[in-house]
């Protein structure tokens, strides 16, 4: 049964468009990072874009790479004052000085620029704002025992990190959400609208079975194309820029709560994706279990994907958050996604629990898509006709 | 086996479809008569399971057929009315789809599809989408699919709309000798079919069976009833005010030949004639205005 269903969802026109749709598109998305990474250009002679950008920075970065220890920090931040003070702006210095001052400015903006605090202090200050900056005790207490894990000192070298590689999968993710959730959309409801449900439900299979076997179809066949896609796209970004095993505390936030490369936070993101879109799909496939238009189930599906979008934009109370994070699909949006719950630093709290936010954008989606889809098959074993 | 339907009950807000409805159906061809709105398809989607009722039940050999569950279903060929399917599906995309939902192993299901394509003459069609085929050929793709699994019970709404003469002929022989030993319950506007086929009938008015029984029971509640009388035809308008008319026959000569029901002679020179079933839908009905089908 979920052969046929699947290879009936298959075979449907809207599928093979929307399937090329979402191949190409985070293809699309993956070529604007590429073409979008520039060399720094204040020098002047150096105007690179895309591809040559990339190998320029590679091998000017070869040199900085490795373990950012505070002696390090203390060296960099030494010589790019010294720089600074000797030439004045970047368009005076000599090309091997420019270089060599351009390489830290990563490391440099991405420590203790960002903390703003010495070179020196960077590690003690980062600590130190973990407390200063958690809203309740419960959150400081789950910080620093999350921080507790993190090794010191991070680690930098070149790669996607330092691109908007993050930005545009964020961006991309929500397309394909939004993709997928059309895919799920007449999985019962184009049943109940062409007349088609009341035979298949009387067969013996036509209960529970066939809706588990929907749900199934609809899951791999999103499935397997967001993985494709994300695959696609993590093939394109990795094998431009190459792996990144910087610590994302320096590429992404300071206060990133996890002992990750960006590589990993790239695979997280990844992961959170597949969640999310399960969870916005079963969603909607609910919605499908219940409506028998189409048109109505497709547009409460893409309220839904919207809603967190305007939760983060227009709404900024601390309980704001927890209205994002408890729908299916907040965990994605225009800026929002694991990437972003990462930098930000949120928590949500409740009394004296405290959860710091990209957990909660985990865990919310991973209960929800199931319970959401075991509501689908409920409401079409239970569904009536007129 | 037997089906027994207790004070089946549906009712839609303030609108009572089918009303305490009582009812036991044994192996044979069933034809359920009635006006359109009398609530047949309601009492069909409540017998398939479709429906939930408001009250009363359906027994199958004494168990509660919603109990039964997939038990029930496996036993079970239904064609709706309007016979809906994936666009997308060719015929044969969707008898296997459907042999697989009716739980049918692979071979058997090739089997079975062959032969039901074989004399529902759809083996020309076989490879075509079904939105393409004919009207008539998509009901003969709904009937096939409703008999794959050998259903003991068959309920078929309205199964010979859209089949031409030929066609009908056919599918009311298939139909004689499918129903050896099960149930098949079929309701339709085409009273002829029914009079062929059907060894019982089940008549529904305002959501409720009437009569039931023998065609020839049935019958009984015309006989007297029915006449012939041959007018002029400027009578003709009177005539059919002051009796409800079953047929009207041009004779020639500016006579027509009418068949009518009415309590006695009412035209001059009537003739007693043979009751059929259409002369005693036509009785039981002489009020009902046509109105959409529940």
């Amino acid at each position: 049964m979920y052969k046929l269903e699947l290879k009936r969802l298959i075979k449907s026109r809207s599928t093979l468009f929307l399937a090329a749709a979402m191949l190409g598109m985070s293809v699309f998305f993956a070529c604007v990072t590429v073409a979008g990474a520039g060399s720094m250009e204040s020098r002047g002679y150096i105007t690179l874009r895309g591809m040559e950008a990339i190998e320029y920075q590679r091998g000017l970065f070869a040199e900085v790479e490795g373990y950012v220890t505070t002696e390090r920090l203390e060296e960099m931040s030494d010589y790019s004052v010294w720089a600074r003070d000797t030439y004045g702006r970047a368009d005076n210095m000599p090309r091997d000085v420019y270089e060599r001052w351009i390489s830290y400015e990563p490391i440099l903006s991405g420590s203790c620029g960002r903390m703003s605090c010495e070179a020196d202090e960077y590690y003690a200050e980062r600590r130190a704002a973990l407390a200063r900056l958690a809203p309740s005790e419960a959150a400081i207490a789950s910080a620093l025992a999350l921080n507790w894990r993190v090794d010191e000192p991070f680690y930098w070298e070149y790669g996607f990190g330092g691109s908007e590689a993050g930005v545009n999968w964020t961006l991309c993710l929500f397309a394909l959400c939004l993709f997928c959730t059309v895919i799920a959309v007449p999985a019962f409801s184009q049943g109940y609208s062409c007349g088609a449900d009341g035979i298949l439900r009387c067969a013996r299979l036509g209960r529970g079975k066939l809706a588990r076997a929907k749900i199934l179809a609809v899951y791999s066949v999103c499935g397997a194309l967001y993985l494709l896609s994300a695959a696609l796209f993590c093939a394109v970004i990795l094998l431009t820029f190459g792996p990144d095993g910087s610590s994302a505390q320096l590429k992404l936030g300071a206060f990133v709560l996890l002992d990750m490369s960006m590589t990993g936070v790239l695979a997280l993101c990844v992961l959170s994706g597949l969640i999310t879109m399960l969870a916005s799909v079963s969603f909607t496939l609910w919605l499908s279990s219940l409506l028998p238009n189409g048109v109505h189930v497709l547009a409460l599906s893409a309220v839904m994907l919207a809603l967190p979008s305007f939760v983060n934009a227009y709404m900024s109370y601390p309980a704001c958050d927890w209205l994002r994070l408890l729908l299916p699909t907040g965990s994605t949006g225009l800026q929002i996604g694991m990437y972003n719950e990462l930098a930000a630093y949120r928590f949500l709290t409740l009394g004296p629990a405290a959860i710091w936010t990209p957990f909660a954008a985990l865990a919310v989606p991973a209960l929800e898509a199931p319970a959401f889809a075991l509501l689908a098959r409920r409401a079409y074993v239970r569904h009536e006709g007129a | 086996m037997n089906i027994e339907i207790q004070n089946l009950t549906k009712k839609f807000g303030k609108k009572t479809a089918v009303d305490s409805v009582s009812l036991t159906l044994t192996p044979g061809v069933w034809g359920l008569i009635g006006a359109n709105g009398a609530g047949k398809t309601t009492l069909m989607r409540m017998l398939v399971g479709i429906l939930t009722p408001t009250s009363g039940r359906v027994l199958c050999d004494g168990a509660d057929t919603r109990e039964m569950g997939e038990a029930w279903r496996d036993m079970l060929g239904y064609l709706p009315q309007s016979f809906g399917y994936y666009p997308e599906f060719s015929v044969a995309d969707y008898l296997d789809y459907m042999a697989a939902l009716k739980g049918l192993e692979k071979k058997a299901a090739r089997r079975k599809i062959a032969e039901l394509c074989e004399i529902l003459s759809l083996t020309r069609v076989y490879k075509n989408k079904i939105k393409k085929l004919s009207g008539g050929t998509q009901r003969r793709v709904g009937i096939a699919q409703a008999m794959l699994n050998d259903p003991r019970v068959l309920i078929l709404d309205e199964p010979t709309s859209g089949l031409d003469p030929g066609e009908r002929v056919r599918f009311r022989n298939l139909l004689s000798e499918f129903a050896r030993g099960r149930i098949v319950l079929i309701s339709t506007h085409i009273v002829s079919d029914v009079e062929y086929i059907a060894a019982e009938n089940a008549v529904m008015k305002a959501g409720r069976i009437i009569d039931a029984g023998t065609t020839a029971e049935l019958l009984r509640a015309v006989e007297g009833r029915v006449f012939t009388a041959r007018i002029p035809e400027r009578e003709l308008e009177r005539a059919e005010s002051a009796v409800r008319v079953v047929s009207l026959k041009n004779e020639g000569g500016g006579e027509t030949l009418v068949r009518y029901v009415a309590e006695g002679p009412l035209l001059p020179g009537s003739d007693f004639a043979e009751p059929r079933l259409e002369d005693l839908y036509l009785w039981l009905f002489r009020d009902e205005r046509r109105q959409d089908d529940v």
